[in-house]
């Protein structure tokens, strides 16, 4: 089985501990060997969290500086932020929609434009999809759904070993009882929604 | 039911580090667990803490580790098993009892978990407490991945009752915090609890631990044969590989990838120490006799480096022995998994090329994202009117270790000297040495927790010392930092957790009182004058005096869904001059600039209305 290594990166809140966990358990239930690895140190006051999934096989849990196959980012910001983790030919997955930063400066104009931050990504990496997130999960209804659809945006890459049934059923389990419903419609949508950037991606 | 605790052997979980070291325990057979938390062992008491209402075993949080490694050990001189979990630091705190206790020996079981941090994630400081075990006589074991934590563990209570001594498990953050796959194993009986003999031969007098030192190198030396032939040391690769790696924790995990990425598999042998101290001395040597280079993987200090080194030197093999040094690996830091393959390859002489990281020099600037306090926190009304009593003084902030220690962050800027747990208590007795002279004033900042954990002692000293300072106890009721454990302030109405009968509140006002500090003030820091009053009162007062700022966590009581959801506040557009006192000043994070106008985000906002007491221009009001 080829090792396949995502690297996950959002900030604090957006629920991206919770992904890799579910993508942990999809495995675990598909047979797919995993490891995952998360830093959270201050992540409920606002800092940045990240965290891995491994999978095929590989006994590390890291992933070290341009070795990340996929770089799922629930921020622009913090998708640039990561771009130490990537090759020239990994693909990253992104929402578009910014997170800013509190600025005990009152500055607002630390934030680089998201159109800047995009071509960025693009100047650096051969496959990018890129897509508001935030948008789609509110459009389910779900307002803390981010997360649920980056991980259906993550099926679209064609590279998962798992089906996208074993990670719905792992949502299934793994969510609050009351949010399964939207978690799975959030999953969906970004299924779509990945989809849809990778044929765009395959146009150009 | 949590799957924990599921009697289910050979069921396959997805587990974290610490959650798989509690399962370990459990299929021990644990009876008692007293810890304080500290990042990255927390996890482990707080699911102790809330899975001992279904299970065999109690679980306390004691005041701090020394204190919760006593408790423990009493338990185990009592013929129970018991379990200790602390953070690297926290073992400094209980280094004291460890010391001694590992001459009395234990009858049931004790086990120590301690978890380092390489790299600092949490911490103040990187120090590797494996030499703990070397200075007290400790048998360690060192797991690389979940299985390992809950296996390892398991065998840390055997062998500790097998030898009657304590036995620590020692993680990092890495391994404490990565995610496996675990196979569960039988679960244990916890011993039932027996009469407790007196055995006044191992009361440690003189005249006892002279003799008990002697038995404590006698049970390191039967540990040392078991070290020996234990499965968790073990070599993987051909036999007569003329290249080999010793690897310990996740070292042992980078280092197989690299051997395997690098098509190293025939010519590179790797030894496993998992059960690395008392070093299992001859499978060592066996390893180390007939290979031309063996490299050891270990992060931090060269624990087991050093030790190969006089071991060859002692028994005449010429090997050649890298570690420190070769390529990046350092005393620094956490390794990763391309540090080592770059060591392995550099090392053995094996063709290599650097992952190919994209050229990011022409990176646009990033604004960072610091940890900040919460919005509604009430840290942040004490330090802000702190600041703002104490302008005009030349002032000194000591300050402590917890959520608070994120006032050092702009632009409250409330924290100039951060030591150790309790440090804020004691360091204005020395500083003020100087101070006395230079007519600055300390006013000295710690949490409810940190204060019983170790700021008792100092503030005691103070008081018979008498040192003349002012120490805020930012009282919100629990342990914050480290995920909301019960604080000994906590308060009994707010938390149905503290419903549990045994446990019972302990007043920090009439704790400071009963230590003869004269003059104390309690005041609730949302209400901004009164804080302010308080500080300009203390600072007036020629002796020491304490404040107790208390006011609950707002975030705790978010969680716990207390059900009282206060109105957000908003931020009038036709008053506001975007002066922006509110965040140049406050620097609560729901406050956002958009261009000129400043806006407050409402799902951010706690309702905690201090900004609104903060703005000069009345400018924030109720979200209608």
């Amino acid at each position: 089985m080829n090792i396949l290594k995502i690297y996950v990166m959002g900030v604090g809140g957006q629920g991206n501990v919770l992904a890799s966990k579910l993508v942990g358990e999809a495995a675990l239930e598909a047979g797919v060997p995993v490891v995952l690895s998360e830093t959270h140190g201050m992540a409920q006051r606002g800092g940045v969290v990240e965290s891995t999934a491994v999978l095929g096989g590989a006994l590390s849990p890291t992933i070290a500086d341009g070795c990340a196959d996929i770089l799922l980012a629930f921020e622009p910001l913090e998708a640039v932020r990561a771009l130490n983790k990537v090759r020239k030919d990994s693909l990253i997955i992104t929402s578009t929609a910014p997170l800013k930063p509190f600025s005990p400066s009152g500055d607002d104009k630390t934030y680089p434009p998201v159109p800047e931050l995009l071509s960025y990504l693009n100047a650096k990496c051969d496959k990018v999809l890129a897509f508001d997130g935030r948008e789609i999960a509110l459009s389910q209804g779900n307002a803390l759904g981010l997360n649920m659809v980056m991980l259906g945006a993550l099926y679209a890459s064609g590279m998962m070993p798992i089906r996208p049934e074993d990670q719905k059923k792992a949502i299934a389990a793994g969510t609050r009882e009351a949010f399964v419903a939207k978690n799975l419609a959030c999953f969906e949508a970004g299924l779509h929604a990945g989809l849809e950037a990778m044929k765009a991606l395959t146009l150009k | 039911m949590s799957k924990l605790l599921e009697n289910a052997p050979g069921r396959k979980a997805l587990l974290m580090g610490n959650e798989a070291l509690v399962r370990g325990a459990y299929e021990a057979g644990l009876n008692f667990a007293c810890s304080y938390p500290g990042t990255p062992s927390s996890e482990v008491g707080t699911l102790l803490f809330k899975l001992q209402a279904k299970a065999p075993f109690r679980m306390e949080f004691g005041a701090n580790e020394k204190v919760s490694v006593e408790a423990a050990a009493g338990a185990a001189m009592a013929g129970l098993y018991s379990l200790s979990s602390m953070k690297h630091v926290g073992l400094n705190v209980a280094a004291d009892p460890l010391g001694t206790l590992s001459y009395i020996g234990v009858k049931g079981a004790l086990v120590i978990y301690n978890a380092d941090d390489p790299s600092l994630f949490s911490s103040q400081n990187e120090q590797d407490n494996r030499h703990y075990c070397r200075l007290f006589g400790l048998p360690l074991f060192e797991p690389s991945s979940a299985q390992e934590m809950k296996d390892m563990t398991v065998a840390a209570f055997r062998l500790s009752h097998e030898l009657g001594m304590p036995v620590m498990v020692r993680s990092t953050t890495r391994v404490a915090h990565l995610r496996g796959v675990v196979e569960f194993g039988e679960i244990a009986e916890p011993p039932k609890p027996v009469h407790v003999e007196k055995d006044h031969a191992r009361v440690t007098l003189p005249v006892n631990a002279i003799r008990m030192h002697r038995e404590l190198l006698e049970r390191l030396d039967k540990a040392r044969v078991i070290s020996n032939a234990s499965p968790f040391n073990f070599v993987r690769g051909p036999e007569n590989a003329p290249f080999g790696i010793v690897a310990g924790s996740i070292g042992y995990a980078y280092a197989l990838d690299a051997v395997t990425s690098l098509g190293l598999d025939n010519q590179v042998a790797v030894f496993r120490a998992g059960l690395s101290y008392p070093e299992p001395d001859e499978a060592l040597l066996t390893f180390l006799r007939g290979k031309q280079k063996v490299l050891v993987v270990e992060e931090l200090e060269p624990f087991m480096e050093n030790f190969l080194r006089a071991l060859a030197q002692k028994n005449g093999v010429t090997v050649e022995i890298g570690g420190k040094g070769i390529a990046g690996l350092s005393r620094l830091y956490e390794y990763d998994s391309e540090m080592v393959r770059e060591a392995v390859a550099v090392f053995f002489g094996a063709a290599w090329e650097p992952a190919e990281c994209p050229d990011l020099a022409d990176r646009p600037k990033l604004p960072v994202r610091p940890p900040n306090l919460c919005p509604g926190c009430p840290h942040r009304a004490s330090y802000y009117a702190a600041k703002k009593a104490s302008a005009g003084y030349d002032m000194l902030f000591p300050n402590d270790i917890g959520c608070y220690s994120l006032g050092f962050g702009a632009p409250l800027r409330m924290a100039d000297t951060i030591l150790c747990m309790g440090a804020s208590a004691s360091l204005p007795c020395g500083l003020d040495q100087a101070t006395e002279h230079t007519g600055q004033k300390i006013l000295s900042f710690i949490g409810d927790s940190t204060f019983f954990h170790s700021g008792m002692t100092g503030l005691a000293n103070a008081v018979y010392n008498g040192h003349k300072y002012t120490l805020v106890i930012l009282d919100n009721q629990v342990t914050a930092m480290t995920g909301h454990q019960p604080s000994f302030a906590i308060d009994p109405e707010g938390d149905e957790r503290a419903a549990m009968a045994r446990l019972t509140p302990i007043d920090a006002e009439a704790v400071v009182r009963a230590l003869g500090v004269q003059h104390v003030q309690v005041v609730k820091p949302s209400h901004l004058k009164k804080m302010e009053a308080a500080v300009r009162e203390a600072l007036d007062y020629d002796g020491l005096s304490v404040i107790i700022a208390r006011e609950p966590c707002p975030l705790h009581h978010k969680r716990q869904g207390d059900g009282k959801k206060r109105p957000v506040f908003a931020v009038d557009q036709e008053k506001c001059d975007h002066c922006r006192t509110c965040i140049k000043e406050y620097g609560c994070p729901a406050f956002q600039p958009e261009g000129e106008r400043i806006a407050i985000d409402p799902t951010q906002c706690s309702g905690c209305a201090v900004c609104v007491q903060v703005c000069p221009r009345q400018a924030i009001r109720p979200m209608k």
